[in-house]
């Protein structure tokens, strides 16, 4: 129905329209002084009029064709959007659509998203390195638990007791503190067993397997070298981890010193490995270490060598079979008896044993990539001086 | 009323400023050569209407001004040389492509072109010996784009009822034939259908007549707004989305706005010939059908008289 008078009504506007349209344009140039100017057209045309000023232009506009069509071409012309100021206008889009549409925006996108990548990249940079280095602690604090709970290991080569005269060389892995001992059992030498029983330093990571190393000779009241005895492994541990912290505060102390006791050293070296080269030995190490001298160590070398060693207590005698040195990523190494041996390595320094290959190995290397190039580029045996910490490295 | 008046002239005074700072290029005006502008835009279409328009109305008025296109027009009407040039440069396009829109062919649209320029330049002179320049109707309220379309589009206007009122061209002849045979054919439209009651011929004449004097009563009646948008789309053929335009709403607004100005129309169409002319509501309701119905047969009838 409403269509139906609606089309009535729309027959009967055309109607009019025909008959009135052409009768309205006579009495169109009566009014020519009342029509609007070109700045009301064209601020018309483009919306630019005030409410009251716009309505009175509207109800000229209905009377008025001349203007009514000068202000349709001007509009048509200038392409005026329809106004945002009517509410029954077309839905505008909603808070969140115009929302979005900001955020994705080009403009925003071209900065933002290049800005959001790089806070990306750091944050996922800072997470890997944090985990990198809790890894590291806790590789740490494994390699610490294993060195409280595991069995002593005794040295590989028994080092040569002071009453054999056995000189000592190579390197001890721990450093152990008794009584009255100023000599320090060799890694690679036999070890001797002192005959007033002196207690034997361990290393808690070594194998408890080197009990061929041990050695008794008569030793001297002087300065009888310990060796781990494999019949009370755990006792030993317990003895060395407490001598190992005493030494472990020693060292802190001792690596402020200047090397000057280089000379004494080098002199005593010298002595000690004319003394092993005139006893040296090759029993096989149970432990199989690299080296199969152990030579004993004459008592008046061990006296000499123990009455230099509160001059230079820690420091590493050793004999040179080699005298290759090699620098790696800023270390000096020197081999003694088949060990590369960093230069910077003191006895007193807490050493960890490390085996090639195994877990322990695998997570130093991961997160200490320089210990990874020094044990890649020098075979056998090595020792890493690495943020105060001895790596031997097996 | 003085408070009030020097009210006004303070808010001029800091809207031409405010003008100034926002212009890119303020052409070396002070506020004291925008101030008149400004005074007289808003003096037009604001304190004419409404002598109590409010501060913020004014300042809201003043800010939506276009800068740019004012400071230049100023420029340009105190000799600035660079300010004309500018202007030409900027403008001449506009300016000619609305004559050509304006004009029948190319040599009448550059000449329409010439005559802008000289007009807006000030070559004619006042009786008071003033240069009669156009640029001073420009209030800065629309685009100088568009004021110039629109000064364009008037003189075209012009130009042709100069040249109409000369010579009567042979489309203008044919046109007044068209509506004398029209109006005719109004009163013959029952004769032509071959009614041949001539009784009921004049009663619907009658009820004809009643009907579109009723309707021509109501449009009258309908709100300014809604009253052009009939004659736009109605009197002047526009489609609903020219229409639109024209009104600044969106096409489905004009359609909805249409259809509801019909319904309006008819129900106060039918209350016209109810109320003042003594119809019934059914003989209201049957004139509105036969109108329809007629006018097809009016249609008809002028192309078969055509025909012969």
């Amino acid at each position: 129905m409403r269509r139906e008078t609606n089309n009535d009504i729309d027959l009967l506007l055309r109607r009019l329209s025909r008959r009135d349209g052409i009768s309205a344009a006579d009495g169109e140039a009566q009014n020519a002084d009342t029509h609007l100017d070109a700045d009301e057209l064209s601020s018309y045309a483009q919306n630019a009029l005030p409410a009251t000023a716009r309505a009175r232009y509207t109800e000229h506009l209905a009377e008025c064709s001349t203007c009514r069509k000068l202000v349709t071409e001007l509009s048509l012309s200038l392409g005026a959007t329809a106004a945002s100021r009517s509410v029954e206008t077309v839905l505008e889009p909603s808070g969140l659509k115009k929302f979005l549409a900001a955020l994705f925006s080009p403009m925003v996108l071209r900065y933002a998203v290049p800005a959001l990548g790089v806070i990306v990249v750091m944050v996922v940079g800072f997470v890997v390195l944090r985990r990198q280095q809790q890894s590291y602690e806790l590789a740490r604090v494994d390699v610490e638990k294993q060195q409280r709970g595991s069995v002593p290991a005794v040295p590989e080569t028994p080092a040569p007791t002071p009453a054999s005269g056995a000189p000592l060389d190579g390197f001890v892995d721990a450093p152990e503190e008794k009584a009255g001992n100023t000599q320090r059992p060799a890694i690679n030498a036999d070890e001797s067993r002192s005959a007033s029983g002196t207690t034997a330093k361990t290393d808690a990571i070594s194998p408890p397997a080197r009990v061929a190393s041990q050695r008794q000779e008569g030793a001297a009241g002087a300065g009888a070298v310990a060796v781990a005895s494999p019949s009370s492994p755990r006792a030993k541990t317990e003895i060395a981890e407490a001598e190992a912290k005493k030494d472990l505060e020693a060292t802190a102390k001792r690596q402020a010193e200047p090397r000057r006791q280089t000379g004494d050293f080098q002199a005593q070296k010298e002595s000690a490995n004319e003394a092993a080269r005139d006893r040296r030995t090759a029993p096989a190490a149970a432990t199989g270490s690299v080296d199969q001298n152990k030579p004993k160590a004459a008592p008046s070398e061990t006296q000499a060598l123990s009455t230099a060693r509160p001059a230079s207590r820690g420091r590493v005698q050793s004999e040179k079979d080699e005298s290759d040195t090699r620098s790696i990523a800023g270390r000096r190494f020197r081999k003694e008896r088949g060990i590369w041996v960093d230069t910077a390595y003191d006895s007193s320094t807490a050493t960890v044993n490390v085996a090639r290959g195994s877990e322990q190995f695998r997570a130093l290397i991961a997160d200490e990539p320089v210990i990874k190039a020094i044990a890649e580029q020098l075979d056998g045996e090595v020792i890493i001086v690495w943020k105060g910490r001895a790596y031997r490295i097996r | 009323m003085a408070s009030r008046s020097d009210e006004i002239a303070n808010l001029i005074k800091d809207g031409a400023g405010r003008l100034i700072a926002r212009a890119a290029d303020s052409r070396s005006l002070n506020v004291d050569a925008l101030i008149p502008r400004v005074a007289a835009a808003v003096e037009k279409y604001l304190l004419r209407y409404d002598a109590n328009t409010s501060t913020a109305e004014i300042n809201r008025f003043v800010d939506e001004m276009q800068a740019e296109d004012l400071c230049l027009i100023i420029a340009c009407e105190r000799g600035d040389e660079k300010a004309w040039t500018d202007l030409v440069e900027r403008f001449n396009t506009t300016v000619r492509s609305a004559a050509r829109s304006a004009s029948a062919n190319e040599d009448a649209a550059e000449e329409l072109a010439q005559s802008i320029w000289a007009e807006l330049y000030g070559l004619r002179v006042r009786d008071d010996g003033r240069p009669a320049s156009k640029l001073a109707y420009y209030s800065g309220r629309g685009s100088l784009a568009g004021w110039l379309r629109a000064v364009v589009a008037q003189l075209s206007v012009d130009a042709f009822r100069k040249q109409s009122k000369l010579v009567q061209t042979e489309e203008d002849a044919d046109l007044d034939r068209l509506a004398r045979d029209a109006r005719i054919g109004e009163t013959q439209t029952f004769a032509a259908a071959g009614v041949q009651n001539p009784e009921q011929s004049l009663s619907n004449q009658f009820a004809q007549s009643d009907l579109q004097q009723a309707l021509t009563q109501a449009i009258r009646e309908l709100a300014a707004e809604d009253r052009l948008l009939v004659k736009l789309y109605y009197f002047d053929n526009l489609r609903l989305r020219e229409a639109g335009v024209v009104l600044g709403v969106h096409e489905a607004t004009a359609s909805r706005r249409l259809t509801r100005i019909q319904t309006d129309l008819r129900k106060r169409v039918s209350h016209i010939l109810v109320a003042e002319r003594g119809w019934t509501k059914a003989e209201a309701e049957r004139s509105f059908a036969e109108v329809a119905q007629h006018l097809d047969t009016d249609l008809e009838a002028l192309i078969n008289e055509k025909s012969f």
